[in-house]
């Protein structure tokens, strides 16, 4: 048994010192392998441009003015009257609503997820760690909380309360943090069965490291993604608030309100209903490949 | 005599289901010295590891301390609140996990996890944290310490893993160290450089330690002690020597003749249990 120590030094200094790779570079290159995931990421980088710079885009002249009617050229068609994608029927510019719509709809998507993400976190997490009856009794809260239908809720809620931005925010997120918090509980609650957790509570940690230190960064994955695909729903949702009216309120351009403006005409004037439907498809479309690509991508299974 | 370290009397640890109670630990009395190494042996589900569990109060859900009594340096493990035996745990007793591919948070740098341990009693500031925790993969014997503190569990090999797990055990200078089959998820040469290298810590360091396993060469080559497990029950203990020349109960001796020696020709079907009976 006796091994030189000459002999154990090379063997140390054999150890090929292999390239840092880390969890999340190694998610990163294989979300780049993925052509539709690179596709939607660099239409949702686009549709972020046009949402901050559509401002600039009027006050440099380049597109009209959303809310400037101009009644002499309503519903024209595209192209025509100077309009690229058409005029609605009180002369608006479809093109400059399309842009200006974008901010909506992304800020929805995005600052709802950001009410959800401390809801579900919060009440998934405590779910999930405290267990047992803690469990049971927000568990049953979050199914009946989740057998409400979902357009009613927010139907009733935001005639309650006005139909601004921030009740829209709220209305839209609280129906779907129960996903979020269902998740976050399952995942929890599988983690906490592994051998590392019992590892940590042997060296003494203290629950809230527990929760921040192990559970929630190896939940982490999943979360992201049901983040990601939350967005295209909660902008899916709000559009069709929008079209019932009970939206965000006129001028201000949606797309669903604009999609609902336009349908009276859309044999007249199809360009308005076209252009605000195709946006919102392609939006979603975009974060659908965007949520897609994460998932494969953070998924520990698919690590070689 | 050597101190008495930490004292267990007759403990019952029980699992309550839905088909019935199970007694995992029943009447468990044992104790270990400063210093010393002692081997908890026995087949699987015998209550090797309940016990051990038990002796950190981590008995898994429905389990529960029934009754008994953990006295570890005067202080009376089953009375203490939540803060003292978070305390307790990783500061005087420290736990080693079988399986090292699991026992670590495979998204957290190994050094991050090692210095979690330690920061769990005391207070460091980052760098002097840093450094112990080099100096404790140094003193495994991690090769690279520097930079391999920087890695992620994945990028260790099941070895260096367990080395990582025995420096986070090491981390706060536990005064006891509980090793729960610590060699059998590796392979065997990787087996005996852990026990090389635990035996030297338990030179080095003067750390008691209590090895759970079934293995009885790692036993027999790392323990002066022996406590043999069956049935949740202590049947038989002594000095290594005694135990391996003469096991007096016949689980001991039937245990010890489950394994298999290479130098011994097969001359004779094994003896089975059965006819073992009567023997005691």
């Amino acid at each position: 048994m006796a091994v030189p120590a000459a002999t154990v030094e090379q063997l140390s200094q054999w150890e090929v010192p292999e390239q840092q790779i880390g969890l999340w570079s190694d998610a990163a290159q294989r979300f780049r392998r993925n052509r539709l995931a690179i596709a939607g990421a660099v239409l949702v980088v686009l549709l972020i441009l046009i949402a901050f710079g559509s401002p600039l885009l009027v006050q440099l002249g380049i597109i009209h003015d959303p809310l400037k009617q101009n009644v002499e050229f309503i519903e024209s068609g595209p192209g025509q009257n100077g309009y690229l994608f058409g005029s609605d029927e009180l002369g608006r510019d479809t093109l400059s609503r399309l842009l200006f719509g974008s901010r909506i709809s992304l800020a929805v998507g995005i600052f709802v997820q950001g009410i959800i993400l401390p809801i579900g976190l919060l009440i998934g997490l405590t779910a999930g760690y405290f267990g047992g009856r803690v469990d049971n009794l927000l568990m049953r809260f979050t199914d009946v909380w989740y057998a409400f239908p979902d357009l009613l809720f927010v139907l009733v809620v935001v005639s309650v309360f006005g139909p601004s931005l921030l009740t829209i925010f709220g209305a839209i997120a609280l129906v779907n943090w129960v996903g979020l918090a269902r998740l976050v509980r399952g995942q929890v609650l599988s983690i906490k069965e592994k051998e590392f957790i019992e590892a940590a509570r042997s060296s003494g940690s203290s629950p809230p490291k527990l929760i921040l230190k192990h559970l929630l960064p190896n939940s982490l994955g999943p979360i992201i993604v049901t983040l990601t695909f939350g967005i295209p729903n909660a902008i899916f949702l709000e559009a069709v608030l929008s079209f019932l009216g009970v939206g965000i309120q006129p001028p201000t351009p949606t797309w669903g309100q604009m999609v609902f403006d336009g349908y009276e005409a859309i044999y007249a004037n199809p360009s308005s209903v076209v252009f605000p439907a195709l946006a919102i498809g392609f939006t979603l479309l975009a974060f659908s490949f965007v949520g897609d690509g994460l998932r494969d991508a953070l998924d520990p299974r698919m690590r070689r | 005599m050597a101190q008495t370290l930490l004292q267990v009397e007759d403990l019952h640890t029980q699992f309550y289901t839905s088909r019935g109670v199970v007694r995992a630990v029943d009447g468990v009395t044992l104790h270990v010295d400063a210093g010393e190494t002692v081997g908890v042996v026995g087949e699987s589900g015998c209550g090797k590891t309940m016990t051990a569990l038990s002796i950190l109060r981590l008995v898994p859900d429905p389990g529960r301390i029934t009754s008994g009594r953990i006295l570890f340096a005067g202080k009376n493990v089953t009375k203490m609140t939540d803060d003292e035996i978070r305390d307790f745990r990783g500061n005087d007793v420290a736990m080693i996990f079988q399986d090292p591919m699991t026992s670590l948070n495979p998204v957290t740098k190994i050094g991050s996890q090692i210095e979690e341990a330690m920061t769990a009693h005391q207070r460091f500031t980052q760098t002097l944290a840093r450094g112990r925790v080099v100096e404790l993969l140094k003193r495994v014997r991690v090769p690279a310490a520097e930079s391999r503190v920087k890695d992620y569990p994945h990028q260790f090999s099941g070895g260096m893993r367990q080395r990582a797990m025995i420096a986070m055990g090491l981390s706060n200078e536990p005064s006891l160290l509980i090793a729960d089959e610590p060699t059998t998820a590796l392979d065997v040469t990787v087996q005996a450089q852990i026990i090389q290298l635990m035996k030297q810590l338990n030179r080095e360091l003067g750390t008691a330690m209590m090895l759970i396993t079934h293995n009885m060469a790692l036993v027999a080559s790392l323990c002066q002690r022996i406590i043999v497990m069956y049935a949740g029950r202590i049947v038989e203990e002594g000095p290594v020597d005694q135990i391996f020349k003469s096991p007096q109960h016949p689980y001991t001796w039937s245990l010890l003749r489950s394994v298999p020696r290479v130098d011994e020709a097969r001359k004779e079907r094994p003896v089975r249990d059965r006819q073992v009976q009567g023997r005691s």
